[in-house]
């Protein structure tokens, strides 16, 4: 299994689960890419085809702020057979490195299984907690109702 | 999640709040909704948000809302009096995409027009618009979110924009999929200092200072004392 770090993700996360993991199993978006000619990384309709081209089977993200628009990014990447896995912060959780890798470390044998188990493709929820297999409207509901939920803190 | 309609990758997707975020402090959730509601901002949203569902719009109606506040902003005039000729003015930039430039008219009115001669007149009514109303910057303005429009990214400030083709249009630093959200993350009690940037630099190395406070600053993060 190879998995893609998004972006919003850190380099420094890929190079520790090379460490963690097997060498080119976690690899950061930007070692892969040319910038585009104006400077722009990678826009999200390219993001199936980097992962199709570039042999990775798992993208991995961050979704610390959403209503739904990050839904139909998940449900490309899933219709191209590439799983998702999506890194959910806690409440005033910064998304720092020791958290991005603590979290791919801690977890990676119940991700790993996860996906090397699916018969398809498959969205995969990581919090604290732990992965949970998820539809694309339970992450959705489940991040709106995180953000409703700090809406109502004083 | 039922009553979504489905958008296509890399239209741009946004709540009422967030809207009002990218746009600053004069366009009032309020008003968003009164304009939806009457049919000033065209189409309709991707979501209704009926029951605790956040209404969805898109980046057009993004554009459309910022064009009519600061039309607003400038003319100083109620909206009765002006709905058809900002109808026109959204229909020629948003559907045609052409620039449409003002200038006064004699009488005092405000004549909208297009390079090919198509026009509409804002009319002054009973008061006269306002003195100092500059139609050069109206003109400007307009061109503004014509560009945005036709590049399908918004300048939300030096380093920071909402482009339609990067997470959807959520405001990110430009030339990024970072988003300001994440980089907000890192604030301590809704404040950063030197510490924090250098966390972010160590995180994304490739974003430079000005990137990061730029970002915190539109979070609405400042710097602690």
């Amino acid at each position: 299994m190879r998995y893609l770090l998004d972006e919003m993700l850190s380099d420094r996360t890929a190079q520790t689960m090379s460490v963690f993991a097997a060498p080119d199993e976690f690899v950061y978006l930007l070692e892969v890419i040319d910038r585009k000619p104006d400077g722009r990384t990678v826009d999200d309709p390219d993001i199936p085809a980097i992962c199709k081209a570039r042999g990775f089977q798992t993208l991995v993200t961050v979704n610390v702020k959403d209503f739904g628009a990050r839904k139909h990014i998940y449900q490309a990447v899933i219709d191209a057979g590439i799983n998702v896995l999506v890194l959910r912060t806690k409440k005033g959780q910064a998304t720092t490195i020791p958290w991005q890798a603590g979290l791919l470390t801690r977890h990676y044998p119940a991700y790993s299984r996860l996906f090397n188990t699916a018969t398809e493709a498959t969205l995969g929820s990581l919090s604290d907690g732990g992965v949970r297999r998820v539809t694309l409207s339970e992450i959705m509901a489940e991040i709106e109702a995180d953000e409703a939920g700090k809406r109502s803190l004083p | 999640m039922a009553g979504r309609r489905l958008i296509p990758l890399a239209d741009g997707i946004y709540t009422v709040s967030e809207v009002c975020r990218i746009l600053g402090p004069r366009v009032t959730p309020r008003r968003v909704h009164y304009w939806l509601d009457t049919g000033l901002i065209s189409g309709e949203p991707v979501s209704r948000g009926a029951k605790g569902t956040p209404t969805l719009l898109t980046f057009r109606q993004l554009l459309e809302i910022r064009t009519v506040q600061h039309l607003r902003d400038e003319l100083r005039v109620t909206l009765p009096r002006v709905r058809e000729a900002y109808g026109w003015i959204l229909h020629h930039v948003f559907d045609q995409g052409v620039a449409v430039a003002f200038e006064r008219g004699v009488g005092g009115d405000i004549i909208a027009s297009t390079r090919d001669g198509d026009s509409t007149v804002i009319p002054h009514g009973q008061g006269a618009f306002p003195h100092d109303l500059d139609t050069d910057e109206l003109t400007h303005d307009l061109a503004v979110a014509r560009q945005a429009w036709l590049e399908r990214k918004y300048r939300i400030s030096d380093n920071v924009v909402a482009d339609t083709r990067v997470l959807a249009g959520s405001p990110t630093v430009e030339g990024t999929r970072i988003e300001t959200a994440l980089i907000a993350s890192f604030a301590v009690e809704g404040q950063y200092d030197d510490g924090v940037v250098s966390s972010i630099e160590e995180t994304y190395p490739h974003l430079n200072t000005e990137a990061i406070v730029d970002a915190l600053e539109f979070e609405g993060i400042r710097r602690a004392a």
